[in-house]
C-alpha cells in the first residue's frame, strides 16, 4: 500500500508538473500614441483668451496694447507719473502785526448843566441900575450900570467843573425881568476873575431872553465860571416891577477842548490803519487781487482803555478782509459792546477770529482797519459824573493775522522755482538725484519690461511718448527734467529734446543730479505747462527729440527728477490749493517695424518633463520615437525661424530642436507694399523629430528656452526685411499632430 | 503467491489506468456542474456518484446511494473555485509574455493571432464562480431520502474582442486601426444563493436481471428557493478607426460606440437620477450622482425557484468477470439528470442604460479655446460622449439558471470507483457552456479511508483539465480536497478549480 501511495504522490507530481502554469511575466510593450492636437486652428497674433500668440488679458500684457480701426497694434502704456507737490508754488504770505492806539480826540462840551431854562446866576434891578426901585408906570431916567455887576454862574453849571478850550464857543442865555428894556448888555465871561471873552446883547426888552455866544481861543481854561454885567438904558417907563437879569444857561458851540473836568455827552472818536502783508511771494497789485484762506485767524490782543471813560461800542473793521460772498458789506467788523464794552480805565479780553474762508483784498499788499468808538454819556442816568479826560487818552491793542494757508490766490505770483519729488536732504538741500529713490519718480512698464527681457533687435519705426495732464494752476510754468529710461539689461539713455525743438534745453540747471553728478544740458528735456484750458499733452515723437532711441531701447523703467519754474513772467494768475496737476505718461510703440538683421527673441519657461518616462530615471517605459507635424500658414510679415532648448535644473542644456540640418521655420506672409501689412499668408510644413536619444534625457527638462528669430517680410530678398505693421488680426494657422511610441518593460 | 501477485499488478493497473485516463487530453469546455471536494478530484463529474447532500445540485436521485457510510450527513461549509476561460491563455501567455520580448511588429501580430484568432471580431472569455455551502444535511432511509441543502454561488464573466486586446498592445496607432476595428468586451456578474430541499426514493427493485442482481431504480427530485444577491450585465461595442491627415483633411480618430448597462438597486436609482440631472442641465457631473457602495447587496428584490431532478440505475454487477476485481463487489451504477432548471429574476428598480454614439476626435479646432479644450476634453468624453446615455426602466435583470444534462456512469469496484460523466449545458451564462464535457475520474480508497482521487475535464469552457484530489473519508467524518488545471491551454484556454469538502459528518 505504501508503494501505491508514494506512487500516487510521484504520478500527481508528475500530473502537477504536466500542467500548465503561467510563468512570471517578462516582456516589452512598443505602444504608438498617434494623434491630432489641433486642426487648422488659427491663432491671432493678439487678443483675448488661448487662441491668440498675445494674451491682451494676460497679467505681463493688460493694457499694454492698444488698436485703432485697422487693427493696427500700438503698444500703449499709461501710467500715472508723480512729478512730485506743485504746492510748493502756493505762495505764502506773512503778515506783519500791527498795533493801534487810538486816542480819544477832542473832547466836544455841550451842555454845562442839566437844568433846561434854569437860573445859573441873576442881578437885581438896583445891582444892575444903582437906582431904587420904581413902581409900574414911574419913570426911569437914562443911564448905565455904575459898576460891572458879577454873576457866579459856576455853581451852578454841575456838568462842568473846567476844560482847556481848543476852539468853539459858549452860547449864554439871559432873561430881561428888569421892567424896563435894555439897550445893550455887555458881559465879561470869566474863568475866576480872569476874563476870558466879552459879548454884547443888544436891545433886550424887558420880558424877553436872548443868546449871545463868547468865542474862545485855543488854550483858553474855563474854571469857576462868572460873568460881568453892565447894561446901558434909555429913559423910559418902569413897565412893571423890577426884577432880576438872569442868566439861564451855558451850552457849548462847536466847543472843543483838549481836556475837560466835566460831565460830557457820549463822545466818539475814530481812526484807521494798515497792516502789511508781505510781498515777497505774492502781490497784491490790484484792488481785486485777493488770498482766500485755507485757514487763518486774526487777534486782537487786550484792548487797554486809557480813558476814564467807559467805551460803550467799539468797532474795528478790516475792509479788505471779505466773507463769501466778498462784497464790501461782507468786510470783517468786530464789535466791542454790551458785555464787551470796554470800562473806563480797563481793557477788553483778547479776541481771535478764524478766518478760513475769507478772502484778504490788499492792494498794495496792505489790509487796511477803521476802529470807531463812542463812550458813555456821563451827563445821564444815576452815575452821571463829572471825569477828567484828556484829548491824549486813548485805546491800545495789537491786530496782528496769522496761521494764514491759502486756499486760493489771484493776484502777481513771484516768479518761483519748485522741485518736482521729495528732496532727500542727504544728498544736500534743493538737490534732486535720478537715481535717489526718493527724490525720482520712477514709472515702471511691466510689459516692456517682458518684451525687453525677450526682445532684441527690432526697431520702431514710429514710437511715441506723450504727457498728458489736467491742471488747476492758471499761471504759467515750465518744466526742466531728466527721463532716464532703463531697460532689462541696465542699459539707459536719456530722453532729449532736439536742437532747435522747444524741448531742446541749452542752459545747466542747477540741482539735477545723476549719481551725485550734475546732469549736462544735453540730458535734460523741458516743456512748458499750458494753464489756459485746464489740461493739455506734450507730446514727444521722434521729429523733436530722440524718443524713438530711447523706446527702441525697451525701457522697463523711467526714471525722473525736474524743477517747475512757476509763473516765470510775473503775470497775474490764480493758483488754487491744492495745486491739482495730475500727469500721466503715455508711451505708445506702434507695431511698425524693421529688422535689419533677425531680431531675437528669447524665453525661458517652465516646463516640468519630469513624467516624462526614460529607463535612464528607473522607469520601466521609455519613449522611443517622438514626432510633431505641423503644417502652417502664416499671415504675420515675420519670418520665424524656432530653436527649442530642454533645461535641467540647473538651466544647463540637455538637447535642442530641431536637429542640426533640420529647420523649424515658419516664411513670413507677404505684405502689401502701401499699407505695409500683411497680405499674403505663407503655408509650409514641418516636422519636429526626437531621436531615441533625446527623448531618453527628456524627463531632465525643467525649464525650456524657446528662441526665434524674427526678420520682417523680406520682399527684395536682400536679407534686410521691409518695414512692416502688424495687426491684431494677423494670424498663424496649425494643424498638428504628435507620433509618440513608447515602450514599456514588464518583468 | 500467484493470487498476490496478480492483486498487486490489477492494483498497478488500476493506478496506471487513473493516470493515462487523467493523461488524455481532448479539447472540450469545461461546464457548470455542481462540485465538490471529491467530483473536482475525479474530473469534475458526480452524477453517479455524488452523495449526500451534495446530491441536491447533481443528481437528488443519488441521497438514495448507499456507499457504505451512515444514513444521514451534515456537511459544513464545503467551498469550491472555478475559474478558466479561453481568454485564460496561459501558453499564449508563456510563449510571448515570460521571455523577454518585444511585443511589436509580427510577434505582437503573431500573439494576437495564437490568443485571438485572425479577425478582430473574434472574442475570448474568461468566467469565475464561488460555490459555498453553509450547510447541508441528508438522511437516508430504506426506501426513500431527504435533505436540505444551502449554496451560494458567485459568477463573473467576461469577454473582449481581438481589437480590444489590438487596442491594448498596439495604442493609438493609425496605420492597425485605419479601417474600423471592432473594440468589444462585455461582462455580467450574478450572485445568489439557494435552499434546495432534496427527496429520493427507490422507484424500482429487480433481484435479477441479466448478469445483474438487485436492480434499484431511485428517483429524485430536489427543488430549490433562488434569493438575489447582486447581479449586473454590461456590453460595450465599439469600432474604431484612425485616419491620418493631410493639408485639406484633418486626422480623425473616429469611435463608433453602443453599449448598455443592466442595473438594479442603488447603482441602477443612481445612474437614472444622473440621467434626469443631465437632460435638465448638460453640466451635470455623474460623480456628483453615482457613487455605488455596494450597500444594498443582498437587498435586491430577487427570487426565484429551481430544481434538480434526476434518476440513479444501481446494480450489482459483482458477477460481472472484470480482471482484477474477479473477488470484488462491483457496483454499477447509470445516472441521468437535468440539474439548475429554473430562473432569477432581479426586480429591484431595475434600469438599463444606454448609448449609441460618435466619438470623432481631430483636436483643437478653431472655435476651441486651445487651453479649454484639453483642459476638458477628459470631462467631456465622461459626461457628453460616452456618459452621455438615456436610461430606461425594465421589467428586471432575469438570469437563467446554468442548466445542464447530465449522464454519468460508476462503478465501484472494492476500493476502487471509476466514473465517467458526460454533459451539455442548456446555456453559455457564466462557466456554463452548450458545448459538450467529458468527465473521466477514479478514486482509490487507500486503508480505506485515504481516497486517492484522479480525473480528467474533456471539454466544457476550457481545455482539457486534469484533476487529483485526496484527503480523509470515514465512515463518519470526511475531510477531502480536490483541484485541477489544464495542461496546455493554447487552443480554449485555461481553468483551475478546486475545492475543498468542509467538514463533513455522518451518523
Amino acid at each position: 500500500m505504501r508503494k501505491i501511495f508514494v506512487s500516487y504522490l510521484a504520478v500527481l507530481g508528475i500530473l502537477l508538473s504536466a500542467c500548465e502554469m503561467p510563468d512570471d511575466p517578462n516582456f516589452r510593450t512598443s505602444h504608438r500614441i498617434e494623434a491630432p492636437v489641433m486642426y487648422n486652428k488659427t491663432f491671432q497674433f493678439m487678443g483675448q483668451g488661448s487662441n491668440v500668440l498675445i494674451d491682451t488679458t494676460s497679467s505681463d500684457f493688460d493694457s499694454l496694447f492698444s488698436v485703432d480701426g485697422d487693427n493696427f497694434i500700438t503698444i500703449s502704456k499709461q501710467e500715472d507719473f508723480d512729478f512730485g507737490d506743485l504746492d510748493d508754488a502756493i505762495p505764502e504770505v506773512d503778515v506783519t502785526p500791527t498795533s493801534f492806539d487810538t486816542e480819544v480826540g477832542e473832547i466836544e462840551i455841550g451842555s454845562f448843566s442839566s437844568g433846561s431854562g434854569g437860573n445859573l446866576g441873576e442881578a437885581s434891578f438896583q445891582d444892575i441900575t444903582g437906582l431904587a426901585t420904581p413902581a409900574p408906570g414911574d419913570s426911569i431916567p437914562g443911564g448905565q450900570s455904575p459898576t460891572p455887576v458879577n454873576i457866579q454862574v459856576g455853581a451852578n453849571t454841575d456838568y462842568f467843573v473846567s476844560a482847556t478850550i481848543k476852539n468853539g464857543s459858549v452860547e449864554l442865555t439871559l432873561t430881561n425881568e428888569l421892567g424896563f428894556d435894555i439897550d445893550a448888555a455887555d458881559i465879561d465871561l470869566r474863568s475866576g476873575s480872569t476874563v476870558i471873552t466879552t459879548t454884547t446883547f443888544n436891545n433886550v426888552s424887558h420880558g424877553s431872553n436872548v443868546s449871545g455866544q463868547f468865542v474862545f481861543d485855543n488854550g483858553d481854561v474855563l474854571q469857576d465860571l462868572n460873568v460881568d454885567v453892565s447894561v446901558t438904558w434909555s429913559a423910559q417907563t418902569s413897565q412893571d416891577n423890577p426884577g432880576s437879569l438872569i442868566v439861564d444857561s451855558l451850552e457849548g458851540v462847536d466847543l472843543v477842548a483838549s481836556e475837560v473836568e466835566a460831565a460830557v455827552e457820549a463822545q466818539t472818536f475814530e481812526s484807521s490803519d494798515v497792516t502789511t502783508l508781505d510781498n515777497t511771494e505774492f502781490q497784491f497789485t490790484e484792488a481785486a487781487h485777493y488770498v482766500e484762506l485755507q485757514s487763518g485767524d486774526l487777534m486782537i490782543s487786550e484792548i487797554i482803555n486809557n480813558l476814564d471813560i467807559t467805551i460803550e461800542n467799539m468797532a474795528i473793521s478790516f475792509p479788505g478782509i471779505r466773507t463769501a460772498p466778498y462784497a464790501e458789506g461782507d468786510s470783517l467788523v468786530i464789535v466791542y459792546n454790551g458785555a464787551t464794552e470796554i470800562t473806563r480805565n480797563g481793557s477788553a479780553p483778547a479776541r481771535s477770529m478764524d478766518l478760513s474762508g475769507y478772502r484778504i483784498f490788499a492792494e498794495g499788499n496792505q489790509v487796511e482797519y477803521n476802529i470807531s468808538a463812542q463812550t458813555e454819556n456821563t451827563q445821564e442816568g444815576s452815575g452821571s459824573e463829572t471825569r477828567v479826560i484828556s484829548e491824549t487818552d486813548n485805546v491800545a491793542a495789537t491786530v496782528s493775522i496769522n496761521n494764514l494757508q491759502i486756499a486760493e490766490a489771484f493776484g502777481v505770483i513771484v516768479s518761483k522755482e519748485v522741485l518736482l519729488g521729495d528732496d532727500d536732504p542727504n544728498n544736500g538741500v534743493d538737490q534732486l538725484d535720478l537715481y535717489n529713490d526718493t527724490e525720482a519718480e520712477l514709472t515702471e512698464i511691466d510689459g516692456l519690461e517682458d518684451l525687453s527681457d525677450k526682445l532684441d533687435g527690432i526697431e520702431f519705426t514710429e514710437p511715441t511718448i506723450s504727457i498728458d495732464y489736467t491742471t488747476n494752476l492758471e499761471v504759467g510754468a515750465t518744466v526742466y527734467g531728466a527721463f532716464l529710461g532703463i531697460n532689462s539689461n541696465n542699459e539707459v539713455i536719456y530722453l532729449t529734446g532736439d536742437a532747435g525743438s522747444v524741448y531742446e534745453v541749452t542752459t545747466q540747471v542747477p540741482g539735477l543730479n545723476a549719481n551725485g553728478v550734475a546732469l549736462a544740458p544735453e540730458d535734460l528735456i523741458k516743456f512748458d505747462i499750458d494753464t489756459n484750458t485746464g489740461s493739455g499733452s506734450i507730446n514727444f515723437d521722434a521729429s523733436n527729440t530722440n524718443v524713438d532711441d530711447f523706446l527702441n531701447n525697451l525701457p522697463d523703467q523711467i526714471r525722473f527728477i525736474g524743477k517747475a519754474m512757476v509763473n516765470e513772467n510775473n503775470e497775474a494768475g490764480t493758483v488754487t490749493s491744492p495745486i491739482e496737476f495730475e500727469p500721466t505718461i503715455n508711451v505708445n510703440i506702434p507695431l511698425a517695424l524693421r529688422t535689419t538683421q533677425a531680431a531675437t527673441f528669447t524665453d525661458t519657461t517652465d516646463q516640468d518633463l519630469g513624467d516624462l518616462p526614460s529607463t535612464q530615471n528607473g522607469d520601466d517605459s521609455r519613449l522611443t520615437e517622438g514626432r510633431i507635424i505641423i503644417d502652417y500658414t502664416n499671415g504675420i510679415p515675420l519670418e520665424i525661424d524656432l530653436e527649442v532648448t530642454f533645461m535641467d535644473e540647473n538651466y544647463t542644456p540637455i538637447t535642442s530642436i530641431p536637429i542640426s540640418g533640420d529647420e523649424l521655420k515658419l516664411m513670413a506672409s507677404g505684405i502689401d507694399q502701401g499699407t505695409q501689412f500683411a497680405n499674403a499668408p505663407s503655408s509650409g510644413s514641418m516636422q519636429i523629430v526626437l531621436n531615441e536619444s533625446q527623448l531618453e534625457q527628456l524627463y531632465q527638462t525643467r525649464y525650456l528656452e524657446i528662441s526665434a528669430w524674427l526678420l520682417t517680410t523680406d520682399t527684395n530678398s536682400d536679407g534686410v526685411g521691409d518695414d512692416v505693421r502688424i495687426r491684431t488680426t494677423d494670424a498663424i494657422t496649425l494643424s498638428v499632430s504628435a507620433d509618440l511610441s513608447i515602450e514599456t518593460e514588464v518583468n | 503467491m500467484r493470487r498476490s501477485n496478480y492483486f498487486n499488478r490489477l492494483q498497478k493497473l488500476t493506478v496506471l489506468m487513473i493516470l493515462i485516463t487523467g493523461l488524455i487530453s481532448v479539447d472540450a469546455l469545461s461546464q457548470s456542474r455542481h462540485f465538490n471536494a471529491q467530483s473536482v478530484g475525479m474530473g469534475g463529474g458526480g452524477t453517479a456518484y455524488i452523495d449526500g447532500f451534495n446530491a441536491n445540485f447533481v443528481n437528488p436521485a443519488n441521497l438514495m446511494l448507499d456507499t457504505h457510510r451512515n444514513r444521514t450527513q451534515i456537511g459544513i461549509a464545503p467551498t469550491g473555485f472555478k475559474a478558466g476561460g479561453t481568454l485564460a491563455n496561459f501558453a499564449v501567455y508563456n510563449d510571448y509574455l515570460t521571455t523577454g520580448l518585444l511585443i511589436s511588429g509580427e510577434t505582437r501580430e503573431n500573439m494576437l493571432n495564437d490568443w485571438f484568432g485572425e479577425s478582430s471580431a473574434n472574442t475570448r472569455q474568461m468566467a469565475g464562480t464561488v460555490n459555498l455551502s453553509p450547510i447541508g444535511v441528508s438522511h437516508r432511509r430504506a426506501g426513500q431520502a431527504f435533505s436540505i441543502a444551502t449554496r451560494f454561488r458567485f459568477t463573473e464573466d467576461l469577454t473582449v474582442s481581438k481589437g480590444l486586446a489590438e487596442l491594448m498592445t498596439y495604442g493609438l496607432d493609425a496605420d492597425k486601426f485605419s479601417d474600423p476595428t471592432p473594440v468589444n468586451f462585455n461582462s455580467s456578474t450574478v450572485a445568489f444563493a439557494e435552499i434546495s430541499f432534496g427527496y429520493a426514493r427507490k422507484m424500482l427493485e429487480i433481484p435479477n436481471l441479466l448478469f445483474a442482481k438487485d436492480v434499484k431504480l431511485y428517483a429524485g427530485v430536489a427543488p430549490k428557493f433562488l434569493y438575489g444577491v447582486y447581479a449586473t450585465d454590461a456590453d460595450f461595442q465599439s469600432t474604431l478607426q484612425m485616419t491620418r491627415g493631410s493639408q485639406s483633411s484633418p486626422f480623425t480618430v473616429n469611435h463608433d460606440f453602443s453599449y448598455s448597462l443592466n442595473t438594479i438597486g442603488q447603482l441602477s436609482e443612481q445612474l437614472q437620477a444622473f440621467e434626469a440631472a443631465y437632460n435638465q442641465d448638460s453640466d451635470a457631473d455623474i460623480d456628483d450622482y453615482v457613487d455605488y457602495e455596494g450597500d444594498d447587496i443582498g437587498d435586491v428584490d430577487a427570487t426565484g425557484f429551481g430544481v434538480d431532478l434526476g434518476a440513479t440505475l444501481e446494480m450489482d454487477v459483482s458477477y460481472l468477470p472484470i480482471p482484477l476485481f474477479i473477488d470484488k463487489d462491483k457496483t454499477l451504477r447509470l445516472s441521468m439528470s437535468i440539474t439548475d432548471l429554473g430562473s432569477i429574476t432581479y426586480k429591484k428598480t431595475p434600469s438599463r442604460i444606454y448609448a449609441d454614439g460618435v466619438f470623432t476626435y481631430n483636436g483643437a479646432q478653431d472655435e476651441d479655446s486651445f487651453d479649454d479644450y484639453f483642459d476638458n476634453l477628459g470631462d467631456s468624453l465622461k459626461t457628453d460622449v460616452y456618459g452621455n446615455f438615456d436610461a430606461e426602466q425594465t421589467g428586471g435583470i432575469k438570469h437563467s439558471l446554468p442548466g445542464m444534462y447530465n449522464f454519468g456512469a460508476s462503478l465501484e469496484m472494492g476500493k476502487l470507483l471509476v466514473a465517467l460523466d458526460y454533459g451539455f449545458g442548456f446555456n453559455n451564462d457564466g462557466i456554463n457552456s452548450r458545448r459538450s464535457v467529458l468527465n473521466l475520474g477514479a478514486q482509490y480508497r487507500l486503508f480505506g479511508f485515504v481516497p486517492i482521487r484522479a480525473g480528467t475535464t474533456l471539454g466544457g469552457y476550457s481545455s482539457a483539465a486534469y484533476s487529483a484530489g485526496i484527503g480523509l473519508d470515514f465512515q463518519f467524518l470526511e475531510f477531502t480536497v480536490g483541484a485541477s488545471t489544464v495542461a496546455n491551454s493554447r487552443n480554449s484556454g485555461s481553468s483551475a478549480t478546486a475545492a475543498w469538502s468542509g467538514f463533513v459528518i455522518r451518523f
